[in-house]
């Protein structure tokens, strides 16, 4: 009992478009969100977030995608997701309306940053002034392969 | 559910799963072993974690060799360490200060074992512990496969595997949604094969779900969270990908200048790991660095992750400035963890399943096997529900084609793991390449034995047959060869030597049941 032929695509352009939609722009859809999202909340905490839930919500557009009824119009959606979704960064950077970069750093003031109540931080010094940080890529991979 | 949609939710669910069944198979046996990775090492090097539990590990002792060796002055060093284990990676990078250094330009990356007081290579040191764990994402293809593709192309096909592999359990969930529950209970074993295939497959499946979405995404994260992060890079910090890094707390490197003027002091870096064991009593000190030996910059940072039945999540630092003797870092494992570090720790702790002591390991190794059987009944079902008079003849060649070669590689990997097992344990030292060798060329072979024969039953059979009668040899090399047998390791108080030992003669034990029933079964079916 292989599924019902009937209701599957036969077209082959229709069922390329629906893949690469499902793809590529449930990709671009998943990367542009989390990039509208680190405008508002703390940036590293937005990529935490996108990186656990990111793979899932890119599955969920991929099949999106396969249930769509055209795959024009799939890809229209997404692509116009992937604009709307992509508009504070491109405010920001061509500086068509700057005041957003400075969006959120107003919201960092609510997000996940408390002082810690560790009596020895402050006399300590500030780890990311006093050392400027650097590792190369080889070395990174070294750590989490621990390869050659 | 509408007929249209539980179509495509069938249709995609089957193409994705055909495309990674084989892949996926060797991904959960391979990662299934992988539970025990630190017990396999055990095991093979004869040599308990678990009798030198809680050991002294000797800094001092390594850095005066290396001195000697190296001239450690102007050098910085990392020391990678790991849980269970008394095995280290040290990595030795060049000396700043050429002035009082005249093996400057020397560098040494290598693993040193604090017991034995013994450095190796990495490939001296490889065991068939770290072989199933890399081979569960699939590291070995990245030499095999000689594609230049900016990030190693076994890890991005075991990214592609593992993604498409949670796309099929999202599909496969939708597809049984309206009779999940029905389905708990729907097994019919003595019904026609199809039906037992279906029934494995659904009950298994929906049994094992919760199981295998949990592993589908974290196994992506894992392995490709440099998909996810790439873009961000670009976007966001000028293409800089190692600053994501430090800042979602991966890596932790400090970059302190050097001074050109040497430490007027005596260095004892034992005093100082002890000083912070103290501080945080039973944290993990993962990761320590020596920044810039022997100049009065001399930094030395520690790393460290919490006692995981007192912090789940909490990852710790402490940097001290060698030369004034004050600390200038800190921050506790035993504090509020970060955001970030709870959301890796998630991650890790669920994909590792190191939080529950054995039992954990054994019921994660449970479901990942039901995750094969998934797997195989899956083709099974493939091929059984295209083998009727209505598809072409050529389709019906090519299926079961597929069908032979799939299973031929999947099921042989039983009794080559247990094959290798035992070689390497009668060779007494095997390194990376004896490894290699043995287990690929043996699965090689025997797959090309199994497709030529083209006879899934037999296959089936014939393997399990083997694998049963090769985990039965297991603890008996181990006995014979290195006199680890069951009662002498228990009585030293090697478990972890044990336990492997325990684990194939527990799982020839099943294999022996499961012969007997899929013979009996045969049986029956010729007589009919």
């Amino acid at each position: 009992m292989p599924a019902n032929k009937k209701y599957l695509t036969h077209s082959i352009l229709q069922r390329w478009l629906k893949i690469t939609a499902g793809f590529f722009g449930g990709y671009g859809v998943v990367i542009t969100f989390f990039l509208m999202l680190s405008f508002v909340f703390e940036r590293k905490n937005v990529l935490i977030t996108g990186i656990v839930i990111g793979y899932i919500l890119w599955a969920v557009l991929l099949l999106f995608a396969f249930l769509a009824k055209s795959g024009w119009k799939i890809w229209a959606i997404y692509l116009l997701l992937i604009v709307l979704f992509s508009l504070p960064y491109l405010l920001c950077s061509f500086k068509l309306y700057p005041s957003i970069c400075n969006c959120a750093s107003v919201l960092l003031l609510f997000s996940y940053s408390r002082p810690s109540s560790n009596p020895l931080h402050k006399n300590s010094f500030d780890w990311k002034k006093d050392a400027s940080i650097s590792i190369s890529k080889t070395k990174f991979k070294r750590i989490l392969f621990a390869e050659y | 559910m509408n007929n249209r949609n539980y179509n495509i939710y069938f249709h995609t669910h089957t193409i994705s799963g055909i495309i990674t069944a084989a892949v996926l198979y060797v991904i959960f046996f391979a990662g299934s072993f992988s539970f025990f990775k630190d017990e396999i090492s055990a095991w093979q090097s004869n040599t308990s974690q678990m009798q030198h539990k809680g050991h002294h590990f000797d800094y001092q002792l390594l850095l005066d060799s290396l001195d000697q060796k190296y001239d450690l002055q102007g050098r910085s060093l990392l020391f990678y360490l790991y849980p269970n284990s008394s095995n280290s990676y040290v990595n030795m990078t060049v000396s700043q200060d050429t002035v009082h250094n005249a093996k400057a330009k020397e560098t040494a990356y290598f693993s040193y074992d604090f017991l034995q007081k013994k450095e190796s290579s990495y490939d001296q040191n490889y065991d068939l512990g770290e072989f199933l764990y890399r081979l569960h994402f699939l590291a070995q293809l990245n030499q095999a496969i000689p594609l230049r593709t900016g990030y190693p192309i076994g890890y991005l096909i075991a990214g592609l595997v593992a993604f498409l592999f949670l796309f099929a359990l999202i599909t496969g969930l939708l597809l049984h949604w309206d009779k999940l529950v029905a389905n708990f209970y729907q097994f019919r074993p003595w019904a026609k094969w199809k039906t037992i295939w279906t029934d494995l497959h659904t009950v298994l499946g929906v049994i094992g779900f919760p199981f295998q979405f949990v592993f589908a995404f974290t196994g992506v994260i894992l392995i490709v969270n440099v998909v996810f992060l790439a873009p961000f890079s670009k976007l966001l910090y000028q293409g800089n990908m190692e600053k994501i890094y430090q800042e979602l707390e991966y890596t932790n490197d400090l970059d302190v200048p050097f001074l050109y003027k040497p430490l007027d002091k005596k260095i004892d870096i034992q005093q100082y790991i002890d000083r912070t064991q103290k501080l945080w009593p039973d944290a993990f000190l993962n990761r320590i660095t020596i920044k810039n030996y022997g100049d009065e910059s001399m930094v030395l940072a520690i790393e460290s992750e919490a006692d995981r039945t007192r912090s789940f999540a909490g990852t710790g630092t402490i940097a001290y400035q060698i030369k004034t003797d004050k600390v200038i870092h800190q921050r506790s494992p035993y504090d509020q963890p970060t955001y970030i570090a709870i959301m890796k720790s998630i991650v890790y702790r669920l994909h590792f399943g190191d939080y529950g002591g054995y039992f954990a390991k054994i019921v994660n190794f449970i479901l990942g096997i039901m995750g094969c059987v998934v797997i195989v009944s899956g083709i099974l079902i493939w091929l059984v529900a295209r083998d009727k008079p209505n598809v072409p003849a050529h389709k019906r060649k090519f299926n079961f084609w597929l069908a032979n070669i799939f299973l031929a590689a999947c099921l042989t990997m039983f009794p080559v793991t247990a094959f290798t097992f035992v070689v390497v344990k009668i060779l007494g030292n095997a390194d990376r390449s004896v490894i290699y060798h043995v287990y690929f060329y043996s699965w090689l072979l025997l797959s090309l034995y199994y497709i030529i024969r083209k006879n899934l039953n037999r296959t089936n059979r014939e393997t399990l047959l083997l694998g049963t009668l090769l985990a039965f040899a297991v603890p008996v090399v181990n006995g014979f060869f290195a006199n680890n047998w069951f009662w002498n390791a228990w009585r030293l108080g090697a478990t972890d030597i044990f336990f492997i030992d325990l684990f194939w003669l527990i799982l020839g034990v099943l294999g022996v049941i499961s012969y007997q029933k899929v013979r009996k079964r045969n049986l029956e079916k010729q007589t009919k």
